[in-house]
């Protein structure tokens, strides 16, 4: 993931700059915790490298390709295929089951349901979680929300996570275990991470950490 | 893929949008059965008009020889054909008579129908027509043939009614064997005052005239028919008169037909519009996690319009058990009171059918668009900005 000189201004040309011309390199594997206030620009920059929102100035590069300016059927696979979300209010489907929820991505990708089903079963079980395969997803409790989610965001083994304050919602005990399994070097040893937060107290599990301060990249590099 | 279960208000809109829909369809399909069973004979008769027929109507005072009383039924219908064949001899007209005036006897109703003529007290004397008992009957009075006074039973009734009307039965007409009154055994003659006879409007004469390929126009036949019939009395209505006649209420029928159906097509699309843009409204942070997770906006718009289709499906085929059920009790509602012109089965052709039912299912889908491209272009972002 390369971001070039990238800048975006909310209200058009004159208007607020939130992120200016900010340059950015993920490698792959690499795990980058993105700090910030609140208006910072950390949510518009998740945007950016998602492909939600094209960049007023600059250039996006995500798996080879500029989500900002690819066809949306492009853009829709990419983020099918290749990447994996997790947000700080979850975004499960409430009236759906946490197997049906994570079997979403591999169902949007054209997975037959009862394939996508057992695959979620799977990631499930290798969460610990089979016990929730059938819950309705309002019925469960913040954290095993959370962690259907990360079933979720990796059922489909993405080159790329893209975290927005996972923790936030979360109990400190509670979050530190999702943090672990986000950043956990598994099986999926290549899969980079971006994690967007404004806990300081997360910094020390990352790679790299870059400090987003009124849309500029204020201070970068290895955590103290 | 199913977009996302809807809340309580959804499926309480689109249960109403189903019912609507289905309700919509019936009436269209009931439309259509009344309709096709009130078109059926004009049609006939615009078929027919191309046979060169006419239907000639009139009231029996404008047949002098006949309203002297001179004639029975049998009589006046060989009376009309040698009036016809006299004056289109070479054309091969012939007529056929289809419609007299029958009167049911009110105080005996096994006495069956019977026809009820008019007649001077005089022309019975003037023919030697025996009475019995032997009476001087006065004008209003009746008299009844004599097969028809042993129905009504010994003695015989003092008064004899039609409908509100009634007149003193003055006796017995014993005319067997005697022409022209042969066939006057089951008959009914009312005695008029002299200069009367046969004047009442209820004395109607109609029959069809055919043809075999001459065209006639109704004032030509009038003209024909002057020295027999009152030219100013009868009416005439020619194959094409009839077939222009019936074309217009044809036209009126399928403009009101078309009217019925366009109001419900207009009515299920908005209530699809309406109801599925508020359903979307309600389903924005579903549609915006799968947008996020990597639903294409076809794909989004495919899944409302496949939920329209659905609704419209079911609706349709509610519809189409209840259409048939409700134009059938229609049309038994109608004939019962005493709608004309219906035939007795109205009918839906197949193609009818599919055809009225694509149209609904293409009015739900263009209905549909506008959900579905509001769906379409939910901003993923709004799962990352929370609102």
């Amino acid at each position: 993931m390369q971001l070039d000189q990238v800048s975006v201004r909310h209200g058009g040309a004159t208007g607020r700059c939130v992120l200016d011309a900010v340059d950015l390199t993920l490698a792959p594997g690499e795990r980058l915790c993105i700090l910030g206030e609140s208006g910072a620009g950390k949510t518009t920059l998740l945007e950016l490298i998602s492909g939600f929102r094209r960049p007023d100035a600059g250039r996006v590069r995500l798996f080879g390709m500029d989500p900002a300016r690819a066809a949306d059927s492009l853009r829709s696979r990419l983020r099918r295929q290749r990447m994996g979300f997790m947000f700080q209010d979850y975004a499960l489907i409430e009236h759906l089951t946490a197997a049906a929820n994570i079997a979403l991505p591999l169902r949007l990708d054209g997975m037959a349901a009862s394939a996508a089903h057992r695959h979620a079963l799977e990631r499930l079980a290798d969460l610990g979680l089979s016990h929730l395969a059938a819950v309705s997803a309002s019925a469960l409790s913040g954290g095993e929300k959370q962690r259907v989610a990360f079933a979720r965001a990796t059922v489909h083994t993405p080159g790329l996570i893209l975290a927005d304050e996972p923790t936030g919602s979360l109990d400190p005990a509670t979050g530190a275990e999702i943090l672990r399994l986000i950043l956990a070097r598994d099986a999926d040893a290549g899969r980079s991470v971006v994690v967007v937060t404004h806990n300081h107290a997360h910094c020390p599990h990352f790679d790299r950490v870059l400090v987003l301060r009124g849309g500029h990249l204020a201070e970068a590099g290895a955590p103290a | 893929m199913k977009q996302s279960r809807p809340g309580g208000r959804v499926m309480l809109r689109r249960l109403l949008i189903l019912v609507l829909v289905a309700a919509c369809f019936s009436v269209v399909l009931a439309n259509r059965i009344v309709t096709s069973a009130a078109t059926a004979g004009f049609e006939t008769r615009i078929a027919s008009g191309l046979s060169n027929e006419a239907v000639l109507s009139f009231p029996l005072i404008a047949a002098p020889d006949v309203s002297r009383g001179r004639a029975d039924a049998a009589h006046i219908d060989l009376y009309m054909q040698r009036a016809i064949h006299a004056a289109f001899a070479d054309a091969g007209l012939a007529f056929a008579p289809f419609s007299r005036q029958f009167v049911r006897l009110a105080e005996a109703s096994d006495t069956g129908q019977v026809e009820l003529l008019t007649t001077e007290p005089g022309f019975l004397a003037a023919w030697g027509v025996g009475l019995a008992p032997d009476v001087a009957p006065t004008a209003d009075s009746c008299l009844v043939g004599r097969t028809l006074a042993a129905s009504l039973g010994d003695p015989l009734p003092q008064w004899l009614h039609f409908g509100d009307r009634r007149c003193p039965l003055a006796g017995v007409f014993d005319a067997t064997g005697r022409a022209p009154f042969w066939t006057l055994d089951r008959a009914v003659l009312r005695l008029a005052p002299p200069g009367r006879a046969m004047t009442g409007e209820t004395f109607v004469w109609s029959g069809f005239l055919h043809s075999d390929g001459l065209s006639f126009g109704a004032e030509r036949l009038r003209e024909g028919l002057t020295p027999w019939i009152d030219p100013d009395m009868v009416e005439i209505w020619s194959s094409r008169d009839q077939a222009a006649r019936a074309a217009e209420i044809l036209t009126i029928y399928r403009f009101v037909s078309g009217t019925i159906s366009g109001i419900a097509l207009g009515i299920s699309a908005f209530a699809i519009a309406t109801t599925f843009t508020f359903s979307v409204s309600g389903q924005l942070r579903d549609i915006a996690i799968r947008r996020a997770l990597g639903a294409t906006q076809w794909r989004i718009m495919i899944g409302v319009q496949s939920e329209v289709a659905g609704l419209v499906g079911a609706g349709l085929g509610l519809g189409l058990v209840a259409g048939p059920y409700l134009g059938h009790l229609l049309l038994q509602h109608m004939a019962g009171a005493g709608v004309p012109g219906l035939s007795s089965e109205g009918s839906l052709a197949p193609q009818y059918i599919a055809g009225l039912g694509l149209l609904f299912l293409l009015t739900g889908l263009i209905a549909g668009l506008i959900p579905a491209i509001t769906a379409a272009r939910v901003d993923p972002a709004i799962i990352l900005r929370g609102s």
